[in-house]
């Protein structure tokens, strides 16, 4: 299953919770991403396309995923995070350690 | 037949007309101590520029409208501006209207355009005076252009209005404030997209600006204006006010962010970071109550922590725009201090006098090479 956070949630997401904004982190990781991991297929999240994506949205969207209960093993398994775009490759090392440091504290 | 007066009356006599000797004089002190007081006020607005008369009260800022080079006067006017007309206490107030004398400003920067622009908007909000200018038309024509180009007309109910007198320096054009109280995307995109229209600079798909201005955006209902606080100003909740400027000589594009709320130096002492900001402070021997050395310090123990589940204040990443590209610099004011950074850690501080208000983060780039770098006090016309 492909996610494009552009076209499936927002060119604008930013944030962690609803306060901050529409495109918040938790309503992402709630509303599109949660589902898809819990279908049990494997979910690549496309990051391409979108004109921000700042720390607070990114942490809470994906280091959030252990903080509602899924294993670091089990989203190493079921999910890819991709860009073919050369700038926002290092934004996927950056989800992958906030996916981690929250692993490391829980 | 006249009558005798006893003793207990003559004391009782005595005993009232001192007492109301006394109140008189207690009286007459209070209204020479409150005339005393408000002639104290009144000099204190003169220098500040603020002129009170049949019923209006007028404000005449300084010639130099900058939060550079006239930091206290600007602040200072801001302030009166605050205090005299959307306090809670306003009723005491006498005064219909607002007039706003700009006729001798000579030179606005947009820093400052943008924080008169967003109190003249909590104005509009909050209070039932109205405002108007004053002598418009003996304005700097580049200062009524710029003003009219932020949207600081229409604030003023002059929608339709057009500077057309005078042949206006282009050299620093403004884009028209957006305002909201959350992160709008849609928003932002529009005012980079206006900046871009004007400097070629392709603002809008530049990822680490975006980012910057994100989280420097969500800072304002996450921490600006918190629960409980007691203003002693009315506040729209959460609101924020974005703008930007372009400068062809030399070539420079600033984006300014203004809120209203408590100050950065303020949400510390509640906040995640403000033991570890405390001990920063403590291990570097800076003054701890010192806002420019307390936002300082919330810069660097912000950019060393790992973001996490709780709140951070979103520092790093607004910083970090400015390690990515050379020549630029940031530059927060919040409360009463300024901080500047210059990347890699090349950062200046200074204590002012008056607080601003708010908190006013500005991001300058200039291009195309560092080389060509100026500092921020001489660059400016």
């Amino acid at each position: 299953m492909m996610i494009k956070i552009s076209e499936h949630f927002s060119r604008h997401p930013a944030g962690r919770f609803f306060e901050d904004g529409p495109d918040n982190g938790s309503r992402f990781r709630d509303e599109i991403l949660v589902p898809a991991l819990e279908s049990g297929e494997i979910v690549e999240v496309r990051i391409d396309g979108t004109s921000t994506l700042p720390t607070s949205f990114l942490e809470e969207g994906f280091g959030g995923l252990i903080r509602r209960g899924f294993p670091l093993e089990k989203l190493k398994e079921q999910l890819r995070i991709t860009s073919e775009d050369v700038e926002r490759k290092s934004f996927v090392d950056q989800i992958w350690n906030y996916i981690r440091n929250e692993a490391a504290l829980t | 037949m006249s009558r005798r007066l006893t003793s207990k009356r003559r004391r009782w006599l005595v005993r009232h007309s001192l007492l109301s000797f006394r109140r008189k004089v207690r009286r007459n002190a209070g209204r020479v101590a409150r005339k005393e007081a408000k002639a104290d006020i009144r000099k204190a607005e003169k220098s500040s520029g603020i002129q009170r008369k049949h019923g209006n009260v007028a404000y005449k800022p300084p010639s130099d409208f900058s939060l550079t080079r006239e930091y206290e006067a600007v602040a200072q006017l801001l302030k009166s501006f605050r205090s005299g007309q959307i306090a809670k206490d306003r009723d005491k107030f006498r005064e219909r209207k607002g007039l706003l004398d700009f006729t001798n400003i000579r030179y606005l920067s947009p820093a400052a355009a943008l924080v008169l622009t967003a109190e003249v908007y909590r104005w509009n909000e909050i209070s039932s005076y109205s405002i108007k200018p004053k002598k418009l038309n003996k304005w700097d024509p580049d200062v009524r252009r710029q003003l009219a180009e932020s949207g600081f007309f229409e604030l003023l109910g002059m929608d339709t209005y057009r500077p057309t007198t005078g042949s206006p320096d282009k050299r620093l054009q403004l884009v028209k404030f957006v305002s909201h109280d959350r992160h709008n995307g849609p928003k932002v995109e529009t005012l980079l997209t206006a900046l871009d229209a004007m400097s070629e600079a392709n603002l809008v798909h530049d990822l680490p600006l975006n980012n910057a201005v994100a989280e420097a955006i969500i800072n304002v209902p996450a921490h600006a204006y918190p629960d409980g606080w007691d203003w002693d100003v009315e506040i729209l909740p959460k609101r924020w006010w974005l703008s930007g400027s372009f400068c062809s000589s030399p070539k420079e594009v600033r984006i300014m962010l203004f809120d209203q709320g408590v100050g950065i130096p303020q949400t510390l002492p509640t906040s995640s970071l403000g033991e570890r900001v405390r001990e920063h402070l403590t291990r570097l021997s800076l003054p701890v109550n010192q806002h420019c050395h307390m936002i300082r310090a919330a810069v660097a123990v912000g950019r060393s922590s790992v973001p996490q589940s709780g709140r951070g204040l979103g520092l790093q990443e607004i910083c970090n725009y400015v390690d990515k590209r050379p020549g630029s610099y940031l530059r927060i004011l919040s409360g009463r201090g300024e901080f500047i950074y210059r990347g890699h850690d090349k950062i200046e501080c200074a204590e002012h006098e008056h607080d601003l208000g708010g908190t006013l983060v500005e991001w300058r780039i200039i291009w195309p090479s560092s080389d060509e770098v100026s500092t921020p006090k001489d660059a400016e016309p």
